[in-house]
């Protein structure tokens, strides 16, 4: 692609003109007001048609029989062109006749904002509050009471025996029971709900249209040996054909609607979705609108199959930018027509949302399904990759201010323009909290560091909160396992047990306050580490084994770069690329206390280890001058060389031992820094820490120094970007909040603190890997907490996503509003920290 | 007042006059009592209500134990296709892989804490260890949805019908 034509300085001037049209405005209006619905359709053909085939009791389905079962349920599902009715809030359910048409038909539930149900997987979990459902506190869906009968009565039954936790326990019995439930204060499982955490190859997809691809299947069947092989091409074929019939289901409906349409322009309207549908995405995708269309029936089909969990969509601005400018030039488009397109695409992807049981709320609340999209950077040769369309879906963006699609921004320094990264950060002034923007340069270090070729690292996109993954043809799962180091460190503090007793959990690395130096203690830390990374990968690796056994993943295999060539499914390592990744949470808090403890009890000996330990145990009741001077002690985010060198050092043990482990499907383990509202969830179960931290508070977010630890911004970005990027495998979110003043000074602000953040300061340093902003007045805060009808909108980072501040648990809020602020516009970028009660009064 | 409020509030008096008087036996015998109140509110909602019966028991197999660690408590109830049954005991069946389900509780003050707190949670007792469960969870979460709903017959909960 030239960039003459697609980067012309006038043409994004204009860009910066165009406004919602009135359709979309009416649209995104009801998309938020829409209360949540449970959908039926899904549980309820699945259930049936797994029963007809007699595959509920057994141990072991085949991708064949799995690509079937999946390719009759696209044929029976209700192809919907436009919903019928919704549920808004406060209003309750309103006809959406008359309602402006949508330009892209089909729909991942059939209701206008659903909750998707897999009972083989976690739907279970919602039995016991079906009926509760609605009126919930946090985060309520809308369910009749004839779908809370059939689910209690058919559908849930169905799947006692049946899902992925139950069939795990089944084989691995009492130790998968520990390991799974007796533990959740030290670790997560996510293969219970998903996999995910992937972008699939959407280019093979307008490339070479679905028949193509299919006819390739048959080709490869007929030469294929072995019955596997022969199987898994049969599959990707029936996969194939079943997404095919999905979107001529959809072209077909909406021709009929047109036919009984008596308004000509919707008629029209009509017929134009019919002829997209028919095309995209059977055969190549000839423009923008194919392209699209392409994509988002291809995503209807992969997200029948997988739940969503951040599965992402990828480099959009790479991926259509050739229909774009094809659109252009033939005078088919304008920037007009394609910013409406890509806003009912933004809309289309934000149409359900997870289904997560009130407990769950606590640790992953208010999330979308953080469908990663990804703009921007460079392209696989390590030119300028950054086009009209990476701004045209940054203004949409900033347009729709929306939770999903989770949109990410790549930055290069030295090959993007300045310009660029100012236009980042305009739309995150705009948006108050998007797109988060990522270092290529320290990224491309960190997946070459794990084998990616410099190619396949360059094609990164990021998947689900921030984590990078070569687009296509990685099968990452990088959200497999979440570790609360905290527990972790607790385990090395309590000789291997939890700090209220009991048996043995991890190692008896003996008794800290024994130890000759803090060399020792890091060394029982670091054998902790090795007893959790040994256990959560064992365990994933079960899982996993399951997954191969019960739920392959025909579709997402389809189109995916790996499975085709290989003739193996993705669940059985069937990409290019294969990994398992690890979030952890807690890092800071972690370092802060090793800090601490090495300074206070091992080095200056301030304080003996028997007695920190029984103020940790008393929540420092009646130790404030002992709490105050470990609170003192070298903090992570600091240029403090100790500080420093105890991140460093966890940094590298935890890639060791995670990153030395190979998964079962063949791909090594990655490291990344990112936790949802886990920090929260699992911050009010812990204890109080060697750093000075008190029992309950919140761990800091992601990668994040904890709040006020160091007041200085540039002190700790500097810090920040010393980190080793090798060493981070799987994504960071580093979250820093500002107050903007005006909004002019504060572009340049922002992009000026960003630049100097990603400087690898001519390779002495990394450079920062990743940041994500939080731009809110301390007034539009108090505002949107006394009246959040008014602020439905209103975005904030949690940790990698985004939320709506009024779905946000009361402790996720204080978390996010006692976050350090910075000052955008003030000298030295001095920050304060604000609390709850300034905010409120 | 609900009576889960009420009883919210009679458990915090009585826990803190157990407490405070150390009476360990009394305070296992407060919870036996709690969990069997529960058990054959069940078994009794199966009995009096047709709706219950066919909505939880008809078809439903699953045979539930529920002890303390030391094994000094145990309470069961049994979905055998037709009938709810409940009791006190392990039912002659000691080996716990004989039940579908064994909910483990730490101790007797794990039980009275989870069952009247107003809004049980095993997943939050879970994370706080107040409790191990071994089985098939779905089978609890079912068990949830009994008792949820006898809740809301009994108009222990807001919405549900008295």
């Amino acid at each position: 692609m030239s960039t003459d034509l697609l980067l012309d300085p006038v043409r994004l001037g204009r860009l910066e003109q165009i406004d919602l049209p009135p359709r979309i405005v009416r649209l995104r209006e009801l998309h938020l007001r829409a209360v949540p619905e449970v959908c039926m359709e899904r549980p309820r053909l699945l259930t049936r048609l797994a029963r007809e085939r007699s595959l509920l009791d057994r141990t072991r389905i085949s991708v064949l029989e799995q690509a079937r079962l999946y390719r009759e349920v696209l044929e029976s599902r209700e192809p919907v062109v436009a919903h019928a009715a919704a549920w808004l809030e406060g209003t309750g359910e309103v006809s959406l006749r008359g309602e402006p048409l949508p330009l892209l038909a089909g729909s991942t539930t059939s209701r206008f904002k659903g909750v998707p149900l897999y009972p083989e997987f976690l739907a279970l979990t919602l039995w016991p509050e079906l009926e509760e459902l609605p009126r919930r506190r946090s985060n309520p869906y809308r369910i009749r009471p004839a779908e809370v009968d059939e689910l209690n009565h058919d559908i849930f039954p169905s799947w006692i025996r049946a899902h992925v936790a139950e069939v795990a326990r089944a084989r691995a019995g009492a130790s998968l029971e520990d390991g799974l439930l007796g533990h959740v204060d030290l670790y997560l499982l996510s293969k219970l709900s998903c996999i995910s955490h992937t972008i699939p190859d959407f280019g093979r997809v307008l490339r070479r249209g679905l028949l193509d691809l299919a006819e390739e299947a048959r080709q490869r069947c007929r030469r294929a040996r072995g019955a596997d092989r022969r199987d898994l091409y049969s599959a990707l074929e029936e996969a194939l054909l079943g997404t095919v019939a999905w979107g001529h289901r959809l072209s077909a409906e909406a021709r009929a609607m047109a036919e009984r349409e008596p308004d000509a322009a919707r008629r029209a309207g009509l017929r134009a979705l019919a002829e997209a549908h028919q095309r995209a995405p059977a055969e190549p995708a000839r423009t923008f609108r194919e392209g699209l269309t392409a994509i988002w029936t291809c995503w209807n089909a992969v997200l029948l199959e997988n739940a969503n969990y951040g599965l992402s969509l990828g480099r959009l601005d790479q991926l259509l930018a050739d229909l774009y400018r094809a659109d252009l030039e033939a005078g088919r488009i304008d920037q007009e027509g394609a910013l409406e397109l890509v806003c009912d695409f933004w809309l289309k992807v934000g149409d359900h949302v997870p289904g997560v049981p009130g407990t769950g709320e606590a640790f992953f609340g208010a999330t979308g399904s953080n469908q990663a999209v990804t703009l921007g950077g460079v392209d696989a040769e390590g030119r300028c990759a950054v086009n009209e369309l990476s701004h045209l879906l940054l203004r949409a963006t900033e347009l729709m201010r929306l939770r999903d699609p989770n949109v990410n921004a790549r930055y290069h320094p030295g090959v993007n323009p300045p310009a660029w990264l100012r236009r980042i950060c305009r739309a995150n002034l705009r948006t108050g909290a998007t797109p988060a923007i990522h270092n290529d340069r320290a990224v491309v270090r960190a997946m070459t560091a794990r084998g990616e070729t410099l190619a396949q690292a360059r094609d990164y996109g990021i998947v689900g909160c921030v984590e990078p993954t070569s687009a296509g043809r990685a099968y990452g799962h990088s959200a497999a396992i979440l570790v609360n180091l905290v527990s972790v460190l607790d385990l090395a503090l309590f000789r291997g047990t939890r700090r209220d007793g009991g048996q043995l959990l991890g190692v008896d690395t003996g008794d800290p306050g024994g130890f000759a130096g803090f060399g020792a203690f890091r060394e029982a830390l670091s054998a902790q580490i090795d007893w959790l990374a040994a256990r959560t990968t064992a365990l994933n690796d079960l899982l996993g084994a399951v997954h191969q056994d019960i739920h392959p993943t025909p579709i997402l295999s389809s189109i995916f770069e790996g499975p085709m060539e290989q003739g193996l499914d993705l669940s059985r390592g069937g990409a290019t690329i294969n990994g398992s990744g690890v979030a952890v949470v807690g890092l800071a808090d972690v370092v802060d206390s090793l800090s601490a403890l090495q300074i206070h009890v091992y080095e200056r000996r301030t304080v003996g280890f028997d007695a920190l330990r029984e103020a940790l145990l008393r929540d420092f009741a009646g130790d404030a001058v002992l709490r105050a001077m470990l609170a003192r002690s070298p903090r992570f985010g600091s240029d403090d060389p100790v500080a420093r060198e105890n991140a460093t050092w966890l940094l590298g043990e935890l890639d060791r031992a995670f990153g030395s482990r190979i998964n079962y499907r063949g791909g090594r383990y990655r490291v990344g820094y990112w936790t949802m509202t886990t920090h929260v969830g699992w911050g009010s179960l812990a204890g109080a820490l060697p750093s000075g931290r008190r029992a309950g508070a919140p761990f800091a977010s992601g990668i994040t120094p904890v709040s006020g630890a160091v007041p200085c911004l540039a002190t700790s970005l500097g810090a920040m970007a010393g980190l080793p990027a090798e060493a981070i495998t799987s994504g960071m979110a580093h979250n820093v909040k500002f107050t903007p003043s005006s909004r002019a000074r504060s572009e340049a602000d922002l992009a000026a603190t960003v630049e100097a953040y990603f400087d690898d300061d001519d390779g002495r340093r990394n450079g920062g890997m990743e940041v994500q902003f939080t731009l809110l007045r301390p007034e539009a805060v108090a505002d949107a907490l006394a009246h959040p009808e008014r602020h439905g909108d209103l975005l904030v980072r949690v940790s990698g996503y985004t939320a709506y501040l009024r779905d946000l648990s009361p402790a996720m809020r204080r978390e996010i509003l006692e976050r350090t602020a910075f000052a955008l516009a003030s000298e030295g970028g001095e920050g304060f920290t604000l609390s709850l009660g300034e905010v409120q009064a | 007042m609900t009576l889960v409020d009420w009883l919210d509030r009679a458990d915090r008096g009585l826990g803190a006059v157990l407490a405070g008087r150390q009476i360990p036996a009394a305070r296992g015998a407060a919870a036996q009592a709690c969990l069997g109140l529960l058990l054959r509110g069940l078994e009794a909602g199966a009995c009096a209500s047709e709706s219950f019966h066919r909505r939880h028991v008809r078809g439903a197999r699953a045979r539930f134990l529920f002890r303390t660690e030391d094994r000094a408590l145990a309470s069961h109830l049994v979905l055998d296709g037709a009938e709810l049954r409940a009791g006190v005991g392990d039912d002659g069946r000691p080996d716990d892989a004989e039940w579908d389900v064994v909910v483990v509780f730490r101790d007797a003050s794990s039980i009275s804490r989870l069952l009247l707190s107003g809004s049980p949670d095993v997943v939050l007792a879970l994370v706080r260890r107040q409790l191990r469960v071994r089985g098939n969870l779905a089978l609890l979460y079912k068990l949830g949805f009994m008792l949820f709903d006898l809740g809301g017959r009994l108009g222990l909960r807001p919405g549900g019908a008295p």
